[in-house]
């Protein structure tokens, strides 16, 4: 499978998916997102694939890249997502208070605008998981960022001007912004944050031109809110019936039903279909919510003009653990048992790597890519459901018990940071936590605004290793692991694959890697200032192919500060040394862009 | 008034920080330490002898990888959430930090 012949086959068909695009998707950005020279959208093209065709640099000569420029964010904190290239002009965001910076290429990245919204600094309060923006939207000659306290804004790609504005929730409820926009046709697509709150999870689709709302489709409720057909839309093939959104719940529950949509969304042009994927559902404690809490930890597809279901298919029902379903959907063309199929493959947090029909919603397979995951035995393709070993049930154990070497842990055995797939290999590309915890649900009551977690949890590695990450190679075909690398720390930022045969990720020390795409040999590694926990893209500027890549996570690790306080005290006191001091720490999240000498 | 924080350089062809001193650590992250370490005590000629002796006896005392691999947990911990937590929290990774507060004690000791 992984032979010339299969990959050339792979590219035209991807190619003939890419070009037969229908009349409903937006004609610049259908362009735009196959033009290697560019990088448009977060995932860089609606298949989520991060892949990227270019190949001036490739394994061979990777190992002479450099540093072309850098560019300080001047925000400490964790930096996700990265930077869109479109023509000219690169686009960088930056996590709470959520700047915009627009640098020219033709001028080494000097800032043609920036923008920096006004926002209440309260809302960094109610943000589960460091104060994180995984980036900015590009169509239409606009920017569209979504902010930590739910505003979408567009803004002229060419000044930074505010074109219009609209708030898509309350962060006074919890409800927070950290999700990239999606622009699909007109209408700009925003799912919201803040399931560790009690909030209901939603994607919403604004008009492009106006930001006027067209349609919301929540997570859980009534099919008016759902925007599920009871006939029309199927679960496993069969239609799911009344209100399933609220069938899975007792009584009301369902209003503090969580499956927050914080990931990424694929599109289909062929189908129209948008794929997405639902968060946890409402309190941790699973003990105080009985039922398959629908459609919590639930992948999505849905049409992009009305937002009606077409299908669901739920990976976790009732969970226990914490396995967000929001991973990226990546979608792929290939031969299932000799026959070419439309697929969606995900990595879900829960550590099964699940292969569907993106048409028509079929559970193709669904099988571990990290052998440490001991929470279910196997996925049952008739069923759809996780068989669970029962003493890694929380609930089993019941409240106030501590559940013993569950894994993977809560962060799952993959978070958000999206995985590459490359039709050359035909192999997908996984940044992986490799990570096991122990878990004690506890009571906990709904306030609005304030955390509705209920559960104590520690983590560790897997029992006899020693490595909290890995970054591994899965074919999809035969559901097994090509090869692994392993790594000290969970790998937490987004991978790039190329045609150069190489594949790039970012490492929590702060390397830039680039492996080969066959065996994983390291081939070349930079260390950047600080953390990666962003997502590496590619780009061509005057005909020469970049790398570039966010770093900044935490702050600086101020080892050396630690030195001689405790013999000279005064120096610390001193006013001079504390600027000194916050001058030199003061740098914030960096963008490195590489190239080749 | 963003002015001053940018550092937007230009064409910088800087190459992967290399060794210098034959210890395992790149003469970057020394210089690093002694920058932050003269910026907390003061940027004095007795200072800078001080914290260059600190960072070689941490070096003499700890490989480059522990350093780097307790410099990244101390990081993390500075970030916010669940996933700072696993950082904080995770036995396997006190040590990391714990071996590495020796060297200093060490440091402190012998240069201080």
């Amino acid at each position: 499978m992984r032979n010339g012949t299969f990959s050339r086959l792979a590219l035209a068909l991807a190619f003939s998916a890419a070009t037969a695009s229908a009349a409903f998707a937006n004609d610049e950005l259908q362009a735009l997102q196959k033009d290697a020279n560019q990088w448009v959208m977060p995932l860089g093209n609606y298949s989520g694939t991060r892949y990227s065709e270019l190949a001036q640099i490739n394994k061979d000569n990777v190992k002479d890249l450099r540093v072309a420029w850098s560019f300080s964010t001047g925000v400490l904190r964790g930096h996700e997502g990265g930077p869109l290239v479109i023509g000219n002009m690169m686009y960088v965001h930056s996590p709470f208070p959520n700047k915009v910076f627009a640098l020219d290429l033709s001028r080494n990245g000097a800032i043609a605008w920036s923008y920096e919204p006004k926002q209440d600094n309260k809302t960094i309060a109610v943000m589960c998981c460091d104060t994180v923006n995984r980036g900015v939207a590009y169509a239409d000659g606009k920017i569209f960022l979504h902010q930590a306290d739910t505003t979408l804004v567009a803004l002229d790609a060419k000044t930074g001007a505010v074109v219009w504005s609209v708030k898509n929730g309350d962060p006074t409820k919890g409800e927070t912004g950290t999700a990239a926009p999606f622009v699909v046709g007109d209408k700009v697509l925003i799912g919201n944050s803040g399931g560790e709150f009690g909030v209901r999870g939603h994607m919403t689709a604004y008009d492009l031109k106006t930001g006027k709302l067209i349609w919301r489709a929540y997570s859980s409720g009534p099919d008016a809110d759902t925007l599920i057909d009871p006939v029309k839309t199927t679960s496993m093939g069969k239609p799911v019936g009344k209100d399933s959104g609220m069938a899975g719940w007792k009584g009301d529950q369902w209003k503090l039903g969580g499956g927050t949509t914080w990931g990424w969304t694929s599109y289909d042009p062929k189908t129209n279909l948008i794929y997405y994927g639902s968060g946890n559902p409402g309190a941790w404690n699973p003990v105080q919510r009985p039922g398959d809490n629908r459609w919590s930890m639930s992948i999505f597809a849905r049409d992009a003009n009305t937002g009606k279901a077409k299908w669901i298919y739920q990976m976790t029902p009732h969970d226990e653990w914490d396995y967000d379903g929001v991973n990226e959907m990546i979608l792929v063309d290939k031969p299932i048992k000799g026959k070419t199929r439309n697929l969606l493959v995900h990595f879900d947090r829960n550590g099964f790597a699940y292969t569907l029909d993106r048409v028509t919603g079929e559970l193709i397979s669904g099988e571990k890519f990290d052998p440490a995951v001991n929470w279910a035995s196997s996925i049952d393709i008739k069923t759809g459901l996780p068989q669970r070993v029962a003493k890694y049930s929380t609930e089993g154990n019941g409240e106030d018990v501590v559940t013993e070497g569950v894994c993977p842990a809560a962060l799952g055995s993959k978070d958000q940071q999206p995985a590459a797939y490359s039709p050359k290999t035909g192999l997908l590309y996984i940044p992986g936590n490799h990570v096991c915890m122990n878990y004690e649900p506890t009571k906990v009551a709904y306030v609005a605004g304030s955390p509705y977690v209920g559960a104590n949890l520690t983590m560790f590695p897997p029992k006899g290793e020693t490595n909290l990450g890995r970054f591994a190679a899965f074919d999809a075909e035969s559901n097994k692991v090509v090869w692994e690398a392993k790594e000290p720390f969970s790998v937490w930022s987004g991978a790039l694959a190329t045609a150069g045969d190489i594949v790039f990720y970012g490492t929590m020390e702060g390397y830039l890697k680039a492996v080969d795409a066959k065996t994983g040999k390291e081939l070349y590694k930079f260390k950047t200032p600080s953390g990666i926990i962003g997502n590496i893209n590619t780009y061509t500027y005057n005909g020469k192919q970049y790398v570039a890549v966010l770093s900044g996570v935490g702050g600086w690790a101020a080892i050396g500060m630690a030195a001689g306080l405790s013999g000279d005290q005064e120096g610390l006191g001193a006013v001079g040394a504390y600027r000194s001091l916050s001058q030199y720490t003061n740098l914030g999240g960096a963008l490195t862009v590489f190239e080749l000498p | 008034m963003i002015w001053p924080l940018m550092i937007a350089a230009i064409a910088v062809a800087a190459p992967a920080a290399k060794p210098l001193q034959g210890n395992g650590y790149p003469t970057e992250v020394s210089a690093d330490y002694v920058l932050g370490c003269m910026a907390a005590n003061g940027q004095t000629q007795d200072m800078l002898r001080r914290c260059a002796c600190s960072i070689d006896t941490i070096a003499a005392v700890v490989p480059f990888e522990t350093y780097e691999q307790a410099e990244t947990i101390l990081r993390m911990r500075q970030a916010t959430g669940q996933a700072a937590s696993l950082f904080r929290e995770t036995p396997a990774l006190k040590d990391v930090v714990d071996r590495l507060r020796a060297a200093q004690v060490e440091a402190d000791f012998r240069c201080f």
